[in-house]
């Protein structure tokens, strides 16, 4: 009858440890789980936040380009404006006789 | 082995097994969701790349199209500028030329060009008279009124029953040909070279 309490004994005392061996091993999962779950968030943040930042990088050369328009814009303006004035110099005298011909009705 | 050992052994041999289960369980796991995260990840990095290169290039167009804008603008102002040169240099040169030997001429010029338009067979004065009747294809009677007009030169025609006008003063040839002379100038100041 001793025999059979002890054998009860060491069986249960070794189901206790199993239990408590799954029970850590429960715990190191959801500690590995909420790990990979802060890891997923750093991953993601870190990736918006670097993307933003290359983002904002690229953002600031815009003055650049925009600066860069305008002095094409300016260089290209400043030759047709040249043009037109030096055309108009050029045809001055002969426009005004024209548009006063048609003044006196001739 | 007493039976005891043996039950003992299979409950830790058990228990091993499902820990390594678990333990297994829980690093695929940890690998899929790893990888979703870093794909995700790519994902918004592109789709804020894109965004932000979108926003930089419509910016850039938005731009270039106001300095397009501008330097028309500019443009027309510096054409605009030559041609209302012209006209007012024309207008001085034409008023000279009225107040000098050409008056007679220029002024028959409009009386006669006013009383063509009006085709009016009531008006007087010789050298007019012919012309108009030359130009309507019937005789023509011109006299003139005596009444003045105010004006820095030129006349007013009208057809005797005052039912017709043509005014051909100065001031209103300059209001009524604008549109024309404005064209005729800018052609003549914009010209192309190989015209």
């Amino acid at each position: 009858m001793c025999a059979a309490n002890d054998a009860i004994d060491i069986i249960h005392e070794a189901e206790e440890k199993a239990t408590k061996r799954i029970q850590e091993a429960g715990i190191a999962v959801r500690q590995m789980k909420e790990q990979t779950e802060a890891e997923v968030k750093r991953i993601l943040q870190e990736a918006e936040s670097q993307t933003k930042k290359a983002a904002a990088v690229s953002g600031s050369d815009i003055t650049k380009q925009k600066e860069e328009i305008e002095r094409r814009s300016r260089k290209d303006l400043e030759a047709v404006i040249n043009g037109i004035e030096e055309s108009a110099r050029n045809h001055r005298t002969a426009a005004i006789q024209v548009v006063a011909k048609i003044l006196l009705g001739e | 082995m007493t039976g005891v050992e043996s039950i003992v052994q299979m409950i830790e041999a058990k228990t091993a097994e499902r820990i390594d289960q678990m333990t297994r369980e829980a690093e695929e796991q940890r690998e899929i969701r790893l990888k979703d995260a870093r794909q995700k990840a790519a994902a918004v990095a592109e789709d804020i790349k894109s965004k932000a290169e979108k926003e930089l290039k419509s910016e850039l167009t938005k731009h270039e199209a106001s300095m397009k804008l501008k330097a028309k603008y500019l443009v027309l102002g510096t054409k605009d500028k030559a041609v209302k040169d012209v006209l007012e240099s024309a207008a001085k040169v034409a008023k000279k030329e009225m107040e000098g030997k050409k008056c007679t001429d220029i002024l028959t010029r409009f009386a006669v060009e006013g009383g063509t338009a009006l085709g009016s067979q009531n008006l007087e004065h010789a050298q007019v008279a012919g012309a108009i009747s030359k130009n309507v294809g019937q005789k023509v009677t011109v006299t003139i009124a005596k009444d003045t007009v105010r004006a820095s030169g030129g006349l007013i025609i009208r057809s005797s029953d005052g039912s017709k006008c043509v005014d051909n003063t100065f001031e209103a040839r300059m209001e009524r040909l604008t549109s024309r002379m404005r064209d005729e100038a800018a052609r003549v100041l914009f010209q192309k070279k190989s015209e």
